[in-house]
């Protein structure tokens, strides 16, 4: 699937699709899973399948793009997962195989199946008792009630005559409202028997139970508005992110500042596809020259006419979690170079107070081809920017090699920061 | 259920009805035309097949709920498409 042609797409547009038939997948999931229990939307058991029959195909596009099955730009394999996921995680598709034995991990989601339909079931009957002796204490504390449940039985047996043999039968406790306690529960069992799904509305319509009770316990009352609770505030929770998206957030909306988080994460990805990394060099790229042009109108430096100058996230934000990777010994070969690129395309004054000093710090790193790749950078920088400003012989002729103790790499360090400091002295007395 | 065994008319009433949905015991005692004793019988002879909550016995079974768990779904269609 890896080496699958297919378009290839920002991998927030894939995990869109991944999510929306998830969760149209996890609602029809659900109801044909449980579709023998009425009412099972009532039940917070039913929700959390729900809920995790949405995020397994999100989390399963996620690992599958993690160990490099496929990529999580192709809108292909977001529709092949969100669809087919449950024929992947049980190796029924060729071509996307999990590895080792990951595909067991589908039995304990079946389990997990078994166990809510059976609380649920357990909630049921539970649920049909307390309605019945409710009911029934209802009609025993009230003479009217048992009356008018009298009439409604012997009008709605299906055996008048052994209900009648039934009733004159029953033994004289002596005990006045035990008598009328086996009465009731005679009653009751003819009329359940002989009305087993409409006894509740029969119920009603005599007076006997009030229609938000027996809408609540019989006619699905309880999930109709557990389901409905559970929309609105899916809609609340809609409005809340757009709001909290358009939120400040140090200069930038949330919205913004998200953005370039996403664009970092997919600059730095070991497995990102040429397309998915060319993207996210433009945004970055793009972001950095507004970067760039709004602190030097800022602090009063020239603009291209014609060009406005947007605002954008600041230099530190933007470069921040990209040169931090420098620092790391085993950093891909890829990410340096990617990022050493942007921020050497990228070059101009404010950038570099920011970039140069971190670049001198990590010229610290273990790996001497990091080393030389970093001092690379700092002599382009010193080239195109800072001619004026010259390097000593001994650190413009520095190889970085790999035997380097620390004493001596320290001693490059801070001839790189002495020669920043009057560079920058000299850049800003012009 | 590793083998099919061989069920009877009323297995298969209260199987029927329990697949299109879970129910109450005076819904099944209605459903399938069974008498309380019957329907005690029927539902201790299917009972590694269905659930069943509350007690088993004449008296009471109209209360108990029988349901047919997700996982034997497909073992009661082959049966019942025999």
């Amino acid at each position: 699937m890896a080496g699958f042609t297919s378009p290839d797409v920002p991998a927030y547009v894939c995990y869109a699709i991944v999510l929306f038939f998830g969760i149209v997948g996890a609602w029809s999931t659900v109801n044909r899973l449980l579709d023998g229990y009425p009412d099972h939307w009532a039940f917070a058991g039913t929700w959390a399948l729900f809920f995790a029959h949405a995020a397994l195909p999100v989390v399963l596009f996620w690992f599958l793009d993690y160990v490099s099955a496929l990529h999580d730009t192709s809108i292909i394999a977001a529709f092949v997962v969100s669809v087919g996921y449950r024929q992947i995680f049980t190796g029924g598709i060729q071509g996307i195989a999990l590895p080792g034995q990951t595909s067991t991990l589908w039995k304990p989601f079946e389990a997990w199946v078994s166990t809510v339909a059976d609380r649920i079931g357990s909630k049921q009957k539970l649920y049909l008792d307390r309605f019945d002796d409710k009911v029934r204490s209802l009609i025993f504390r009230d003479p009217q009630r048992m009356a008018n449940l009298e009439t409604l039985v012997l009008s709605n047996s299906r055996d008048v005559m052994a209900l009648q043999a039934a009733l004159g039968g029953l033994p004289d406790t002596g005990n006045a409202e035990a008598n009328r306690r086996l009465r009731l529960d005679t009653l009751w069992r003819d009329l359940r028997t002989s009305q087993p799904r409409n006894y509740g509305w029969l119920l009603h319509k005599r007076g006997i139970v009030r229609l938000w009770r027996y809408w609540m316990w019989l006619c699905n009352g309880r999930a109709k508005l557990i389901s409905g609770s559970g929309i609105l505030m899916g809609a609340l929770l809609l409005v809340g992110l757009y709001m909290w998206s358009s939120m400040d957030a140090g200069g930038l909306t949330q919205r913004q500042a998200g953005l370039v988080r996403y664009h970092q994460w997919r600059f730095l990805k070991p497995n990102s596809t040429e397309r998915d990394r060319w993207r996210s060099l433009e945004f970055l790229s793009s972001q950095l020259r507004y970067a760039s042009m709004a602190t030097s109108s800022k602090s009063g430096g020239q603009t291209n006419p014609g060009e406005s100058v947007a605002d954008g996230p600041p230099v530190q934000t933007l470069l921040s979690p990209l040169l931090m990777e420098l620092r790391f010994s085993s950093v891909g070969d890829r990410q340096v170079r990617a990022v050493l690129a942007l921020v050497v395309n990228g070059h101009a004054s404010p950038v570099d107070s920011y970039v140069v000093p971190e670049l001198i710090e990590s010229l610290r790193t273990g790996s001497e081809s990091v080393r030389l790749q970093i001092r690379n950078a700092l002599l382009a920088i010193q080239k195109a920017d800072y001619p004026g400003s010259k390097l000593p012989e001994a650190l413009a002729k520095w190889e970085p090699k790999k035997d380097e103790s620390p004493g001596d790499i320290d001693e490059r360090v801070r001839a790189w920061q002495a020669w920043w400091k009057s560079a920058e002295k000299k850049q800003s007395s012009r | 259920m590793d083998t099919m065994p061989q069920l009877g008319d009323n297995e298969m009433k209260v199987l029927r009805a329990v697949r299109r949905s879970a129910m109450d015991g005076y819904s099944l005692l209605s459903t399938t035309g069974l008498d309380a004793q019957g329907l005690v019988d029927t539902l201790l002879k299917l009972q590694n097949v269905i659930s069943v909550k509350g007690e088993l016995v004449k008296e009471r079974v109209g209360e108990a709920y029988v349901a047919l768990p997700p996982n034997n779904r497909g073992y009661v269609d082959l049966i019942l498409a025999r």
